[in-house]
């Protein structure tokens, strides 16, 4: 390995500088997320040998939907987004799908390709014995069931 | 899930909470079918369980796959709240939930001298200790990104804290020393700390 840590962008202060005028030229963003974005400028790494750009912090979703309110885990997104974060990881199986469509709703106010989101295949979604687990039966209707539940089918 | 892939249903594949050898077997299989490759692992990792440095971060590290590691804080293990002389988890901690993360498991000597380090680091550099524990693993190799799960918004402010600064190697050093696992199982402990941090000693 040339190098043990990930790439990491040499722009991100310049493109933290420019995103910083970009908000500006936007009204309805709070003091409070310009502050975030001054204060704490997320920087952005390669997720492995994919070329994508993702946000050094990754958003877990699990709790929205069910510990955390829609109208938390709204605010939680905005503030986590408005900062720089780009990547956002859920699974089937938090909040029975609650986290997933908690996310969708969001995600449909914004646009999509703006962001990385990640989510899981395997855990227990039903009672049946196929409403589980890794065979291509349960991960075919599982993906179709994520990405209804994100709304980006 | 290649052909998921190819169906354009889903961007990328990855994987979490694999052991190393089906890590490696998987990465292999993909390779010679010409499948789409793994592109991330999602293991659990941070100051209280590194034992993803035995066999999943060097596999990551040698085939190109990207880290998103969960629990960064350990359900609360590692937010400041837990410290030395408690006889019990703080009232409505995740810790007296369902999990891995319980008091039984972390509640003795080696976490408490973590703890008192986590502690004087964070101090140090003027940081809560979660900041401090999520920035440790921001830093070290092959790490991508700590996924950083926020139940209110008062967590997220606090742990955006952790980007924009630097720990100090020392400061690293003293964090890594103090979280050491207490005893390495076989076939671990033939290169001890230093083969774990020697990933470039792995067979090609």
């Amino acid at each position: 390995m040339a190098s043990a840590r990930s790439p990491r962008y040499g722009t991100a202060l310049v493109e933290d500088g420019a995103r910083l005028l970009t908000r500006c030229a936007f009204p309805n963003l709070t003091w409070s997320a310009l502050q975030l974005l001054a204060c704490w400028p997320v920087d952005y790494r390669f997720l492995g040998a994919t070329g994508l750009g993702v946000s050094e912090l990754c958003l877990g979703a699990m709790m929205f939907g069910s510990r955390t309110d829609e109208e938390t885990s709204r605010r939680i997104l905005d503030t986590y987004t408005e900062a720089g974060g780009n990547f956002i990881d859920t699974a089937d199986v938090y909040g029975d799908g609650a986290s997933e469509e908690v996310l969708g709703r969001w995600l449909a106010t914004k646009r999509r390709d703006d962001f990385v989101v990640a989510t899981k295949v395997w855990g227990v979604t039903g009672p049946g014995p196929n409403d589980r687990g890794l065979s291509r039966k349960h991960i075919l209707s599982a993906v179709d069931a994520s990405l209804r539940r994100l709304g980006t089918d | 899930m290649d052909a998921l892939v190819r169906s354009g249903k889903v961007r990328y594949v990855g994987v979490s909470n694999f052991r190393g050898w089906q890590l490696q077997k998987a990465v292999d299989l993909c390779r010679q079918h010409g499948w789409e490759p793994l592109v991330s692992l999602q293991p659990l990792y941070n100051l209280l369980e590194r034992a993803a440095e035995w066999e999943l971060l060097p596999v990551c590290q040698n085939e190109g796959l990207g880290v998103i590691t969960w629990s960064p804080l350990r359900s609360g293990w590692l937010s400041g709240t837990f410290h030395r002389g408690m006889t019990g988890p703080p009232p409505g901690s995740k810790v007296t939930g369902p999990g891995t993360h319980t008091w039984e498991r972390y509640a003795n000597e080696h976490t408490w001298h973590l703890l008192d380090e986590l502690a004087a680091v964070a101090k140090e550099a003027g940081r809560t200790p979660a900041q401090v524990a999520v920035r440790w693993i921001l830093q070290r190799p092959g790490i991508t990104a700590p996924i950083v799960g926020a139940r209110t918004h008062e967590h997220l402010e606090d742990v955006f804290g952790a980007v924009g600064w630097s720990l100090t190697d020392e400061q690293m050093d003293r964090l890594t020393r103090a979280s050491e696992p207490p005893v390495d199982p076989y076939p671990y402990f033939a290169g001890g700390a230093a083969g774990r941090s020697n990933p470039q000693a792995t067979v090609r």
